[in-house]
């Protein structure tokens, strides 16, 4: 394997290839869908509330309770005049409302329990909600420890849960529009480049200086080179945070590297860059489905059948990347599957060669 | 520079070259004829190392074929008989790749293009060109390592005459530089005209293969067109002693208006070996 020759027929491919137009609709087609699922799916849990207050005098109470209140609550202040005007603003569009009678915050600290007035409209709404966090905001401004402390532990379920719960929809989208994305170029554009250059003949002319090998290896190299180019662009686009970054580039280039491979054969199975463009996408949609239907009740032999692939280990192992938890475990047995995969996506592409240099 | 030596390629029960023996001298232009599917693409395959022989022996410039191509390769380069060009490229840039991986200059690229004469379409995308232009390029590609032997399987198929005779030229340019061409082709008259030898390829055997003059003297027929003042034209054998001696004749009485050799073509010969024209 000359280095030379297979970066010269790599560099012709990554410029040329692209102004194929179905080469150029595989490679954009699943980061436009992604960025539109990012569009269409926002995951922002942040909630934003309106609170109305009255104040006969100055008072804390507002600006401690939305301090108090978690990030994922974004809580607007709204000073008006008078009671009923609190009342007015809640029956309208504030979420909640306070009427603080004048010395309040004195009141408070010296232990007189002072009335608090809190206006909220039906019970169960995310102003009662928020109101709940009202007695733990008294008790500190009465200068009171907090009666227990908690602590929230979460335990696993028997099921797995679906990969849209873990994620939220927007993450899950993204994720799987990265997945689309390596399988698209690996089985649809790899068989496309490789299948043009046995139609057109000019395999025949590349072959006379390069060996079959080094022609099959700068095709995965430009299949490796626009999956990553797709991948950035679409974690740019929909600024994706990752938690676990090398994890994450971990799982994406083994899986892609084994794809390609997969697209390697396919393209050696067709006579034209037609057909490739064709036939390919059947091989598509076993390839990117399963890991979505993960958690989704099926059988156990079902289950284990998607635990097979590995687009539904490297999807596992990205989700995890992606949240920085442990989402699902087994990471190292996830990589064992994905690289044998492929490993036997290669040994068929190396029998192949080996098959037609005799 | 090309040494064959009962040469013989099967595909499973097909016999496409089937026991050929040839060399081919340094600088000389040598033909291969035949009809579709007589071997002489097979032939080429063989020789430039793409296809490996059931049996017999090959060599090109001291080198055997089938055991070392790695030393063939960088010495030939084909013209192939589909326009096997990169069509979103331009005619610049399909010979810089292939200059890249020759490891040639990249300059050489722009050197070939003005030698066949495409230096001003150098940028135009390939898709754009004629069919004379692309295979002009594919002679310019196939010039890129300086091959000291050129194969051309049918290098003017479907070419007007103009681009076919301006493809002619640039061949016997190159031999006259002392590259070895071995071609295929269709066309009798081109082979007559450019090669020095041919050979006639039938069902995968070489039937005759000699310089185009002794051929058509060996196997045509000697004769003479003669056109007469009263506008008749007559045939005349020259081997036949009566019938030349009408000429004389003719001449005695001042009848004769011009006086045409018609000795046979390559093509009667073909035929006359192979059976039915090509």
């Amino acid at each position: 394997m000359r280095p030379r020759i297979v970066a010269a027929v790599f560099m012709k491919d990554f410029v040329d290839a692209i102004r194929d137009s179905r080469v150029l609709v595989s490679v954009l087609l699943p980061v436009l869908i992604g960025v539109f699922y990012n569009v269409a799916f926002p995951d922002d849990d942040t909630r934003r509330l309106t609170l109305a207050y009255s104040a006969a005098d100055a008072t804390v109470l507002p600006a401690t309770l939305q301090r108090a209140l978690p990030a994922t609550f974004e809580l607007t202040l709204e000073e008006v005049a008078s009671a009923n005007e609190v009342r007015e603003r809640v029956r309208r569009d504030a979420h909640l409302g306070l009427v603080v009678p004048a010395g309040f915050d004195q009141a408070v600290a010296a232990g007189r329990a002072p009335e608090l007035t809190i206006v909220t409209r039906e019970e169960g709404s995310l102003g009662g909600t928020v109101a709940l966090a009202l007695d733990g905001v008294l008790r500190s401004m009465a200068g009171q420890r907090p009666p227990a402390t908690t602590a929230v532990e979460r335990v696993g379920t028997e099921q797995q849960p679906p990969l849209i719960a873990e994620l939220g929809p927007r993450r899950y989208f993204t994720l799987a529009a990265a997945i689309m994305i390596i399988g698209f170029v690996a089985l649809i554009v790899v068989p496309i480049i490789l299948a043009e250059e046995v139609e057109r003949r000019t395999m025949e002319a590349l072959t006379l200086v390069a060996s079959t090998a080094e022609v099959v290896a700068a095709k995965a190299l430009v299949g490796i080179a626009y999956t990553f180019a797709s991948l950035g662009l679409l974690l740019a686009a929909t600024r994706l945070s990752i938690a676990d970054v090398p994890l994450f580039l971990a799982a994406v280039a083994v899986l892609t590297v084994g794809m390609v491979g997969f697209g390697l054969l396919l393209g050696g199975a067709f006579k034209t860059a037609g057909q490739a463009y064709t036939w390919s996408g059947f091989f598509l949609v076993p390839v990117i489905m399963p890991p979505f239907l993960l958690g989704s009740g099926l059988p156990d032999l079902g289950e284990v059948a998607l635990l097979a692939t590995p687009t539904t280990q490297a999807t596992r192992v990205a989700a995890n990347a992606i949240t920085g938890k442990s989402v699902f475990g087994d990471v190292p047995l996830a990589f064992a599957v994905i690289v044998a995969w492929a490993v036997l996506a290669y040994v068929l592409v190396l029998w192949r060669l080996r098959r037609n240099t005799e | 520079m090309i040494a064959v030596e009962d040469l013989r390629k099967h595909y499973k029960d097909v016999r496409a070259v089937d026991g050929i023996t040839l060399t081919v001298a340094e600088g000389e232009v040598f033909g291969l004829l035949g009809h579709n599917g007589a071997g002489k693409t097979t032939t080429i395959r063989v020789l430039t190392g793409r296809a490996l022989p059931t049996s017999g022996r090959a060599s090109v410039a001291g080198h055997d074929v089938a055991t070392a191509r790695s030393r063939v390769r960088p010495l030939i380069n084909v013209v192939f008989e589909e326009q096997n060009l990169y069509d979103r490229l331009s005619g610049r840039d399909n010979l810089r790749f292939f200059a890249r991986l020759y490891a040639a200059r990249e300059a050489r690229a722009d050197e070939l293009l003005d030698r066949v004469g495409l230096a001003p379409a150098a940028k135009r995308k390939v898709r754009t060109y004629s069919n004379g232009m692309k295979q002009r390029l594919l002679l310019a590609r196939a010039l890129v390592n300086s091959p000291r032997v050129l194969f051309l399987d049918e290098p003017t198929r479907g070419l007007d005459p103009t681009s076919a005779r301006e493809l002619r030229d640039l061949v016997r340019e190159l031999s006259r530089g002392g590259v070895t061409v071995f071609l295929t082709t269709h066309y009798m008259e081109e082979a007559d005209a450019l090669c020095d030898r041919v050979a006639f390829l039938s069902q995968g055997r070489i039937v005759a293969l000699d310089a185009p003059r002794e051929l058509k003297l060996r196997y045509g027929e000697r004769a003479a067109r003669v056109l007469l003042s009263d506008r008749t034209e007559h045939t005349v054998r020259l081997d036949d002693r009566v019938d030349a001696s009408r000429i004389e004749e003719w001449m005695r009485d001042g009848r004769v208006l011009s006086i045409h050799s018609a000795e046979g073509t390559l093509e009667d010969v073909f035929v006359a070996l192979a059976g039915r024209p090509l």
